[in-house]
């Protein structure tokens, strides 16, 4: 048997699709297209508390991505979910949505589009639609970006930690 | 020295491996068995339709590997006429790393109840924890929150990695420049 698939989380920037595997790191929310998750990144693209309506983070694209080891036959069924809480209770909300085709990052405008993370708990679990076999190959993109709307507590935020699960076989 | 060595055996007695801790073994309906390749090794038998002997399954045999026998027991699962196994590990694992990344085991079978495919699907799937826990399911998930809960857990902040942490948010002013 092969060693467990090589299953890596990868982050997409750029009009390029430059791909960045965040598996071990992770990203930040931020008004910018990078894929990077550092203190300074954070300081340099904060998101602006807006004093009436809503801002928005830049979207996220990720996918998984099989990496250098594959699967004796697939990796299937991926499922994504949050703790089921928003990251500030009414006033910072975190969004997602599926899609198969790329597109550029851009700053949000609207949730139009998008399902509360709240929603997809450990009862209710997201679909990510994907079955890779080969080296190179991803699911759907998970696109995601952040809410944020008068009345949110300035500063750094607590981190936001996402469950996620696939099958092997 | 009976301190260190006592201590090695609390840590052997307590480590659970909590990824790839089964090793499969097929048998067929013409009565060949089929053993899981060995670790490092690519695997001939593929669990789809590229795999014509995948329709022809009789029973699948999971037996612990060396590291969590004193856990697991060995289980086996008859696959009845008509319908179709089912294998998979279930890999779980969060952004930030908060628990460790740990695998169930799926074993069971499905079938439709007419011929035509039209029917009814039941499925009968065995879920098997790392610590042994077994539980028989119609299909739907089993709760996997009291596991996660025995695993060792980081604290908020050892969490080096994380999917979509941290933003820096900055009050606007009432011209919409932030300050």
């Amino acid at each position: 048997m092969a060693s467990p698939a090589d299953v890596n989380l990868v982050c997409n920037s750029g009009a390029g699709e430059t791909e960045t595997d965040i598996t071990g790191t992770g990203i930040d929310f931020i008004s910018a297209d990078n894929c990077l998750n550092t203190s300074g990144n954070r300081t340099s693209n904060p998101i602006t508390i807006p004093a009436a309506g809503f801002a928005y983070s830049y979207d996220k694209w990720l996918k998984f991505e099989l990496g250098t080891t594959e699967p004796d036959t697939q990796v299937t069924n991926f499922k994504f979910w949050g703790a089921g809480t928003e990251p500030e209770a009414g006033v910072v909300k975190d969004y997602y949505k599926t899609t198969n085709t790329y597109a550029t990052p851009a700053l949000a405008t609207t949730n139009s589009g998008y399902t509360a993370v709240s929603t997809a708990t450990a009862g209710a679990k997201a679909s990510i639609s994907g079955t890779l076999n080969t080296q190179g190959e991803a699911t759907q993109y998970l696109v995601m970006m952040l809410e944020v709307s008068t009345g949110a507590s300035q500063g750094n935020m607590t981190q936001q930690t996402y469950n996620y699960s696939y099958d092997e076989n | 020295m009976c301190r260190v060595l006592l201590t090695n055996k609390l840590i052997q007695d307590h480590y659970m491996n909590l990824r790839e801790y089964y090793h499969w073994q097929i048998t067929l309906k013409d009565g060949r068995v089929v053993e899981q390749s060995a670790d490092g090794d690519k695997e001939p038998f593929k669990f789809d339709s590229r795999n014509k002997d995948f329709e022809n399954v009789k029973s699948i045999k999971l037996t612990p590997k060396e590291v969590n026998s004193h856990e697991l027991s060995e289980v086996t699962v008859e696959i009845p006429e008509g319908a179709q196994l089912i294998y998979f590990r279930r890999t779980i694992a969060n952004t930030g790393n908060i628990f460790p990344k740990f695998q169930l085991t799926l074993i069971g079978w499905q079938m439709n109840t007419s011929p035509d495919g039209k029917g009814k699907n039941i499925k009968y799937i065995l879920y098997i924890y790392p610590d042994g826990k077994v539980l028989a399911t119609d299909g739907s998930d089993p709760s996997i929150e009291e596991f996660i809960a025995s695993l060792p857990q980081k604290d908020a902040s050892e969490v080096k990695g994380c999917s979509g942490c941290q933003p820096r948010l900055v009050k606007a002013e009432s011209d919409g420049e932030a300050k």
